[in-house]
């Protein structure tokens, strides 16, 4: 197994503001990138709502671990040439923000002429973004593209889904598409633009049930769940387990019968159409596990075959031990101790990067500076407000 | 560049139901040769067939297997087995969510499939990781998403929790799937090196459940299922959806109003400036705390008008806004689109269906939208590309290994 991780050596310009771009950088980063964070004098606005609370590094780092961070005056061209000069060293540029672009002069045409081969990705929420006003949020673009929750019935009001995965999703699709790109890079020498709208990745699960031609009916609550929910002891509001799809199979029926010990029901003449059993091994079901615990529901019923799984809080899913030992939720260093911190996903055999707190303001700027042969100009520099 | 980046990339793909193929799909937009392994037909070609839809014509379906090609083989037979063999020696990458075992009772277990082939990218993905507890077990979409926390703050205050809308859940790990692939691919066109990629739909979920982990880690506050206010106590923003002229369950506006400006900007617009006095609502702690009541006191202005009036109405003042739609509202509504959020896909009888575009766009190739395979649609020359006479296929054929 190699020692340096996929993306090792290659050199990522971030200049976001939002969560989708942050999201992309982050995962990039995850991968070996060296994932540098353009930053205005005064820090992301992330940092303030970070810093005001009592162990702010874990919201920071959620979105920034393992990135550096270089703090410039866009304002200013001098500043301005310092990120061009960056940009010159640069594999990808990354940019989710119109207005950032305008200020840094940094549109896709002016890049390419300072590297060919930079491949260059935008993020923006809308397809069509004149047609709401510059306006955008996660809630705005999960109402629009049918992904709010739907509960209770048809007249309830609907929810946002909390989870903001908008965001998150598009920068998974974004840093998909960067290192694709990059293979492009590696056959031919050409850089390119790769570009993602929020609103587009947002429609895609919707779409999935749309079909031409054809009506379709607003989403009701059993659409939402196409399961059992059965509530066990004790009793609390989350004290819940789902069986997935209603147990519709035979197969599901049976293994669920077993786990409760009533196999008996299988011989039952009364309940021979698989229809009318299901009706019965819900209702068994549900009295079941009521004498039960979460746990024990989910332990008897999996162990039959039948995709079952319990809600956990926020909360429980942080306590659980195997949860902790994975690595999915990793701890990172900080003044105070250490704080856990959600990482990417991925396991990969040859490819391995342990999660570091994100960068403090301008942590890098020297670094960064010595970097493009700038760092005898430093002092200057930050006397004159162009860095910090 | 008119081809994709990863046009030299050929992935033997056992992918099924949602999650893994849409990883597929994603490499075979970008430019990368699927062969989709079938013996049975696919769950979803089933339940189309079931619904009485035409099984190609269908944007759920040709949204996760647009593109790839349809091999027919029964691996449990000998000479099955062997063309999953050969297959593999050729391949670049293989994708699997088989449920837990499932490939190791195939004889394509992680030992065997790098010994037929050292430089393969091999990639799974499960409900669970197998060394948890949990492991053993199967998993759905709403499995998962319960299992990692995002049920239990969806739904509305001391009320029962709810799954989410979608199954961004199989989309999610579909899509950091797909990611670790490219990465694994970029990789090894360095280093020459192949190897494992895992992925879990807990620990994707888990991911995605940052902003709710990182405000509740960050704050030390518990976070609580609350409507659309955030589940974190922390997060003041107000935030409701409201039901306005229309038909029943369909008629959503959502409204999100933060600091004081767009409060105002909010009363302006909805001429309801006398709200601007009440005490109850003069900070955002305070529209927060007062939630019920603000919601209450907007309700009338939204009844009085359709969805997208009010939503016009409250953009144009400059207030966060949005109706909520289903899919179904979005295709009827094109001042929505893009120009590139929808391309045509060609039919077999010469229509074009539309259907939503790769939403990757790159300025070096444009991905052509296709219909997914029929069933074993390509065996022929799929097998002819591995060396198989005509003869050797007609005999396969008659065995029911093909």
């Amino acid at each position: 197994m190699s020692a340096a991780p996929a993306l090792a050596g290659v050199v990522v310009i971030e200049l976001t503001r939002g969560e989708a771009g942050a999201a992309a950088g982050f995962a990039l980063a995850q991968l070996g990138a060296t994932v540098v964070l353009v930053e205005p004098l005064d820090g992301l606005p992330l940092r303030a709502e970070a810093d005001a609370q009592p162990r702010g590094e874990a919201l920071w780092s959620a979105w920034h671990a393992n990135k550096k961070s270089v703090a410039v005056n866009l304002e200013t061209e001098a500043g301005r040439e310092l990120v061009r000069a960056l940009l010159r060293k640069a594999d990808v540029f990354l940019e989710d923000s119109e207005a950032e672009v305008e200020r840094a002069r940094l549109h896709f045409e002016e890049v390419r002429r300072l590297s060919p081969s930079l491949v260059y990705g935008t993020l923006r929420p809308w397809a069509a973004p004149e047609r709401f006003n510059g306006l955008a949020s996660e809630g705005m673009l999960q109402a629009i593209s049918g992904t709010l929750a739907r509960p209770g019935e048809p007249g309830e009001r609907p929810i946002r889904v909390h989870t903001r995965n908008v965001a998150g999703v598009s920068g998974t699709y974004m840093a998909m598409g960067l290192i694709t790109a990059l293979m492009e890079v590696r056959l031919t020498g050409e850089g390119q633009h790769v570009r993602v709208n929020e609103q587009e990745i947002a429609l895609y699960p919707s779409a999935a049930k749309y079909r031409e031609g054809t009506a379709v009916e607003p989403l009701t609550r059993s659409d939402a769940t196409a399961g059992l929910t059965l509530r066990t002891r004790p009793f609390g509001l989350d004290d819940v387990v789902q069986i997935s799809q209603i147990p519709r199979m035979t197969k599901h029926q049976v293994g669920l019968l077993r786990a409760m010990g009533r196999e008996d029901i299988l011989a039952d003449p009364a309940y021979q159409d698989r229809d009318v059993r299901r009706e019965k091994v819900a209702e068994l079901a549900t009295e079941w596990a009521a004498s039960l615990t979460k746990q024990e529901v989910v332990e008897l019923v999996a162990r039959e075959g039948v995709p079952i799984g319990m809600v956990n809080t926020t909360q429980e899913v942080l306590e659980t031990d195997h949860v902790l030992e994975s690595g999915i939720v990793s701890p990172i260093e900080t003044p105070t101790g250490p704080v856990l911190v959600p990482a990417l996903p991925l396991q990969m055999s040859a490819s391995r990067v342990t999660l570091q707190r994100g960068p403090h303001l301008g942590e890098h700027t020297h670094e960064l500076l010595a970097s493009i042969g700038r760092a005898d100009e430093e002092n200057s520099l930050r006397e004159r407000g162009i860095v910090r | 560049m008119s081809l994709g980046p990863l046009r030299d990339v050929l992935i033997c793909d056992f992918s099924v139901a949602l999650s893994a193929p849409i990883a597929t799909y994603a490499l075979v937009q970008m430019g990368a040769t699927s062969i989709q392994i079938e013996r049975n037909k696919d769950p979803y070609r089933k339940q189309e067939l079931v619904l009485g839809n035409p099984v190609n014509g269908d944007l759920g379906w040709a949204a996760r297997t647009g593109g790839k090609l349809s091999l027919k083989v029964d691996a449990r037979k000998p000479e099955g087995y062997e063309i999953l063999r050969r297959l593999i020696a050729r391949s670049d990458v293989v994708v699997e969510n088989f449920g837990p075992g499932a490939m190791e009772r195939l004889g394509l277990d992680e030992a065997t499939i790098f010994e037929i082939n050292p430089r393969v990218i091999y990639a799974s993905l499960k409900g669970f990781n197998p060394d948890s507890p949990w492991g053993g077990h199967l998993a759905y979409d709403n499995i998962v998403q319960s299992a990692a926390g995002a049920v239990s703050v969806t739904g509305y205050r001391d009320g029962p929790s709810d799954k989410l809308g979608t199954s961004w859940c199989d989309i999610g790990t579909g899509a950091n799937l797909a990611l670790g692939i490219v990465a694994a691919l970029f990789h090894r066109a360095r280093t020459g090196e192949g190897q494992r990629v895992f992925i879990s739909m807990f620990d994707a979920a888990i991911h995605y459940m940052r902003p709710v982990i990182s405000q509740y880690v960050a704050s030390g506050v518990v976070p609580f299922r609350n409507g659309n206010l955030d589940p974190n106590p922390t997060i003041k923003t107000f935030r409701e959806t409201f039901a306005c002229q229309g038909e029943l369950g369909n008629n959503f506006c959502l409204l999100e109003i933060d600091t004081d400006s767009e409060w105002r900007l909010l009363l302006e617009a909805t001429q309801m400036t006398a709200l601007g006095a009440d005490p109850r609502f003069a900070t955002r702690e305070l529209r927060h705390q007062n939630a019920d009541a603000l919601r209450e006191a907007l309700a009338p202005w939204f009844a009085t008008r359709t969805k997208m009036e009010a939503m016009d109405i409250l953009l144009n003042a400059g207030v966060h806004a949005a109706v909520v739609f289903t899919a179904h509202d979005f295709m009827q509504e094109p001042s929505l689109w893009g120009e590139e959020t929808f391309a045509g896909m060609p039919l077999a009888d010469g229509t074009t269906l539309t259907s939503l575009a790769w939403p990757v766009k790159f300025s070096g190739f444009t991905p052509a939208l296709k219909l997914g395979p029929g069933w074993g649609e390509h065996t022929d020359e799929i097998l002819a590309g591995l060396g198989y006479s005509v003869e050797e296929v007609a005999r396969l054929r008659e065995a029911d290994v093909l």
